[in-house]
């Protein structure tokens, strides 16, 4: 088995049977990353000895006749914000990694694991996750393993690369604006935002409670789906977690789009980008055969609400670290931040106000159609430290603009599926598949469709 | 369209803002910060402008506990 393009699926296939040992699997993940990380600088903790014990208990139980999980013998990595046991949760921080070792993995993370996956480290980050570019002052940029003078997106970069460069099968992210769907788009990756609530973040570091999700990167579909069935489950340790029960996922994705209304989102979603972003919608949507075009209320107004809030929470949860130790923040997030700080109370209000309208419009919307197509992104990957992009002929900074049109999807929580798109020899661009609130499985249906038809794909690099 | 039709404020008048309300907070904002912190209030203060600009029915509950 090449484990640098085997599934999750393949190497459940394989370790489950016996045929191949977990502890093999691990061992050529490891020796995978030390020869391939140094050029992306996807992981900034590898645990090597803990995934070596954790699959060898694995091939033990497995000798023993017990039953393999969903997952058995799944290498995977988490955004450095997720709680590894014995780790300081640094959250891409240089502030963090003074913080005592966490007692216990991330509630995803034991999910993950009861399901036979082995943790093997932890992936950089954009600092305290207020990015979309995969740069970080303390640990380095995550690269771009299509193009490694391109950025990753963010923030959560590592999991985007590590996926696209065949370090794992599997990653976890989290987004908060757009910080698995952007990476996914510049990466090539498939990526998963599940509805806001839907699975716990328990034991993971926040950063806007308002819009944080947690969810998987995988280069199959049937992985992201597989991850996902795993994760999901109520956890009164989030309180936003909902307390429905699992939707599972796996055995629907070969439904298909069949008896699905899907319609591509126009206005806002259709300017203010490059050619190419709309375009790479345009290939999805023919090979789907959607011809149908709907307008997404105010999502502009969403987006500049979702700012709102995201500078004056993210202040709230930093203010004593800005007071205390403003000199050790990425100064490209302290700057931020401090001005978030400043938001008078009655513009969050304002904003959260309108949030409520948002999503009284946007989900009749769902009334008329299932799954709504849009861009993940407005450009490709641009070059790493640039810090200006060109959109619709205007010069505007890179950091903020990039998750343009995922911000006004997260903000109210809705579900997307973001597939990979490659319309020439150059780097790829992300589509977002957006499904009513609780329905991923349309918006994985969607996406297997896409894979099967060959219209999405996510390669590996060829490092 | 709500009564928020006069021009944004210009730098000096943000720049006196952050600096009122640097001390409030307990924040300090070292020289070479201000202008990068003036840059991004300036962005969220537009943002928050054409949140403000959409007029909302007295009724409207905010949503900081999102249900979706």
């Amino acid at each position: 088995m090449d484990l640098s393009t085997a599934t999750a699926t393949d190497i459940v296939a394989s370790v489950a049977t016996r045929a191949v040992s977990a502890r093999a699997i691990v061992t050529g993940t490891l020796a995978r990353i030390a020869a391939i990380n140094p050029f992306v600088n996807a992981f900034t903790n590898v645990v090597a000895t803990r995934a070596l014990a954790t699959a060898e208990a694995l091939d033990a139980r497995l000798a023993r006749g017990e039953p393999a999980g969903a997952l058995a013998g799944v290498p995977f990595a988490v955004k450095n914000l997720f709680d590894i046991e014995g780790l300081p949760t640094r959250a891409g921080s240089k502030i963090n990694r003074t913080l005592p070792p966490a007692t216990q993995d991330g509630a995803l993370v034991r999910r993950l694991e009861a399901a036979g996956a082995i943790l093997v480290g932890g992936l950089n980050m954009g600092e305290y996750a207020y990015d979309f570019t995969g740069e970080n002052v303390h640990d380095g940029a995550s690269r771009n393993p299509h193009a490694l003078d391109h950025m990753s997106g963010g923030s959560s970069g590592g999991s985007g690369s590590a996926v696209a460069a065949g370090l794992v099968p599997l990653a976890l992210g989290s987004d908060t604006n757009g910080s698995i769907r952007v990476p996914s788009a510049f990466c090539g990756t498939f990526g998963l935002k599940p509805t806001y609530g839907r699975l716990t973040r328990a034991g993971s570091f926040p950063f806007v409670g308002s819009f944080d999700h947690l969810g998987p990167f995988a280069r199959a579909v049937g992985d992201l789906a597989a991850a996902y069935d795993a994760m999901q489950g109520p956890d009164p340790a989030d309180p936003a977690t909902t307390s429905r029960p699992p939707d599972l996922c796996t055995g629907l994705l070969d439904q298909g789009s069949d008896g699905l209304r899907i319609a591509v989102a126009g206005g806002y979603f259709a300017r203010g980008g490059d050619a190419e972003a709309f375009r790479a919608v345009e290939q999805v949507a023919g090979a789907l055969g959607v011809t149908r075009r709907v307008e997404i209320f105010e999502a502009a107004r969403a987006r500049a609400a979702a700012y709102v809030i995201t500078a004056s929470e993210g202040a709230t949860l930093h203010l004593d670290r800005l007071r205390d130790a403003a000199g050790d923040f990425d100064p490209d997030v302290r700057d931020r931040l401090i001005a978030g700080a400043m938001i008078p109370g009655v513009w969050v209000e304002r904003a959260q106000k309108f949030r409520r309208l948002y999503r009284d419009k946007v989900l009749a919307l769902f009334d008329e159609v299932d799954v709504i197509l849009a861009p993940s992104t407005p450009c490709r990957a641009p070059k790493i430290g640039q810090k200006t992009i060109v959109l619709d002929g205007v010069t505007v900074a890179a950091r903020p603009n990039i998750g343009v049109f995922t911000q006004p999807i997260s903000f109210i929580g809705l579900p997307v599926v973001a597939v990979p798109v490659w319309l020439d020899d150059g780097l790829p661009l992300g589509v977002q598949v957006i499904a009513a609130p609780w329905r991923e499985d349309h918006a994985l249906r969607v996406a297997r469709q896409l894979e099967r038809l060959g219209a999405v794909r996510a390669p590996v690099a060829a490092l | 369209m709500s009564s928020i039709t006069q021009e944004t404020p210009d730098d000096a008048a943000l720049g006196g803002y952050i600096d009122a309300a640097a001390p409030m907070l307990g924040l300090i904002v070292a020289a070479d910060w201000r202008p990068d912190v003036l840059l991004h209030l300036k962005a969220i203060t537009a943002a928050a402008r054409l949140v403000q600009a959409y007029p909302l029915d007295d009724a409207l509950e905010p949503a900081p506990v999102y249900r979706a």
